[in-house]
């Protein structure tokens, strides 16, 4: 027998299964609920996202895209910005801007926010 | 009076941000509108009567859409409403549930060309509903068990031979707040010996196809983009291709076979979408296997790889809609 399948038979041991007769299956149910279980299955396979540092900018609505504030440039603009993977991001963005009848808009506090963004957003490697 | 194009979004949008220049670029005519803006900074009004058509308008910042003007809509990717951080969690969870019934009342309401519907979006991610369809249109699928029940799990793995994946249902990000994901992954049996934390949510298992290649399908109204993902060379990207430095595998244009072809545009049809991403297996022995369909799958990262005109496809399917007042029978 190989490991594998020893691995496999031990598991199927631990989860009482009924099919190989190892325990009634009432006698399986009353077992697993008095273990109230804590946590999520999905919670095995947790693991570091990408992370990227974006640097500070805001969502200009004149020009209906998000620019880097130091530059004013629409951080599309810069190259190789999507990985299509879910990333994560410390971003820093303006969290007060003004927006005066005449003249520029005015960032007046600016904040660190962690985004998240399911297309990658990744400037300027 | 001008037809527009409406997008759909969040501020922080750089798939968008591509079309905004495109469209700009042709001087077509289109707003951009942040649900995220509801309800704080954007106003949202929809009027009824029985002497007037439905109308509404939404905005934010002086900004006013009125929605009479908007003919088509790309309902890309919208964050979360911006409800006071002053409520409490019982009155945020009611202003939530408010405003969502005044966004889906007005995305139900008014007759546009939508790519796509948020509600045809909302069925279409279902996994279950996408193998039944994929099935029945002829696509090769592999086995899958959604589950919340050890036995089943077990059962699956041993006929399985122990190669099985787990994979997450829905786009909900576990581990956020850590910046952790949760990409597809085998199941071993150490992870086996855990299934009674199944009873706390179910799971999506499925058996591990060999690959040679992913296959990532954009499909954009009745035109495909099939690129090979050559993931195989990056041994953190086997098993799920996002895991590695996705930019720097080898993409590759391909041409699907005629009836994979026909299969694709078929299940887009069936699922009332114009627009998707269609994630297969190409496997050693070059058969094709389907694993999902993404109604708002990601597509910027693979222009900017293999340079295919997905972004110009798009703005022109979204022109023509808007020129052929094509609609959805949801609002129609």
């Amino acid at each position: 027998m190989t490991e594998d399948m020893k691995t496999r038979r031990r598991f199927l041991r631990q989860a009482g299964l009924a099919a190989l007769g190892v325990f009634a299956v009432a006698g399986a149910r009353r077992a697993a609920a008095a273990s109230d279980p804590k946590g999520l299955f999905a919670g095995q396979f947790l693991e570091d996202g990408h992370v990227v540092n974006i640097p500070a900018g805001h969502y200009d609505r004149e020009q209906m895209l998000f620019v880097e504030e130091a530059t004013g440039r629409p951080m599309v603009a810069q190259s190789q910005q999507m990985t299509g993977s879910w990333t994560y991001s410390d971003t820093t963005r303006c969290t007060n801007m003004f927006y005066p009848n005449n003249g520029a808009p005015t960032c007046a506090a600016y904040d660190s926010d962690q985004d998240s963004h399911p297309d990658g957003f990744k400037p300027g490697e | 009076m001008t037809a527009e194009i409406l997008i759909v979004t969040g501020e922080h949008d750089s798939t968008a941000d591509l079309m905004v220049l495109e469209l700009r670029e042709r001087g077509v005519p289109f707003r951009r509108f942040h649900p995220q803006d509801v309800p704080r900074d954007a106003r949202v009004s929809l009027r009824f009567g029985p002497d007037h058509p439905p109308a509404a308008h939404a905005g934010a910042f002086g900004d006013t859409i009125d929605w009479d003007r908007i003919a088509a809509v790309w309902y890309r990717r919208p964050e979360p409403y911006s409800l006071s951080p002053g409520l409490t969690a019982e009155e945020r969870e009611f202003a939530y549930h408010e405003c969502t019934s005044v966004m889906q009342g007005l995305w139900r309401s008014f007759d546009a060309f939508w790519v796509n519907h948020p509600d045809r979006i909302r069925i279409a991610e279902s996994k279950p509903l996408q193998l039944t369809l994929a099935r029945r249109l002829g696509f090769a699928i592999p086995r899958t068990l959604f589950t919340n029940d050890p036995e089943a799990l077990a059962a699956l793995w041993e006929a399985c031979d122990g190669r099985i994946v787990y994979k997450s249902m829905t786009q909900g990000v576990l581990g956020q707040s850590l910046q952790q994901s949760v990409y597809t992954n085998r199941v071993g049996a150490d992870h086996l010996a855990r299934a009674d934390l199944l009873r706390n949510a179910p799971g999506l298992f499925q058996e591990e196809v060999a690959k040679a290649a992913d296959l990532r399908i954009t499909v954009i109204g009745d035109r495909l983009f099939p690129v090979e993902i050559r993931s195989q060379t990056d041994p953190d990207a086997r098993v799920d291709w996002r895991r590695g430095e996705v930019p720097r595998m080898d993409h590759v244009a391909v041409t699907l076979p005629k009836p994979i072809e026909t299969a694709c545009l078929a299940l887009n049809r069936a699922l009332g979408l114009h627009y998707s991403a269609i994630d297969m297996v190409v496997t050693p022995d070059g058969d094709h296997v389907f694993l999902e369909i993404n109604p708002s799958g990601q597509f910027g990262w693979i222009e900017s790889v293999t340079g295919l005109p997905l972004i110009a496809t798009l703005a022109d399917l979204l022109i023509e809609g808007r020129d052929r007042r094509w609609t959805d029978p949801i609002a129609g």
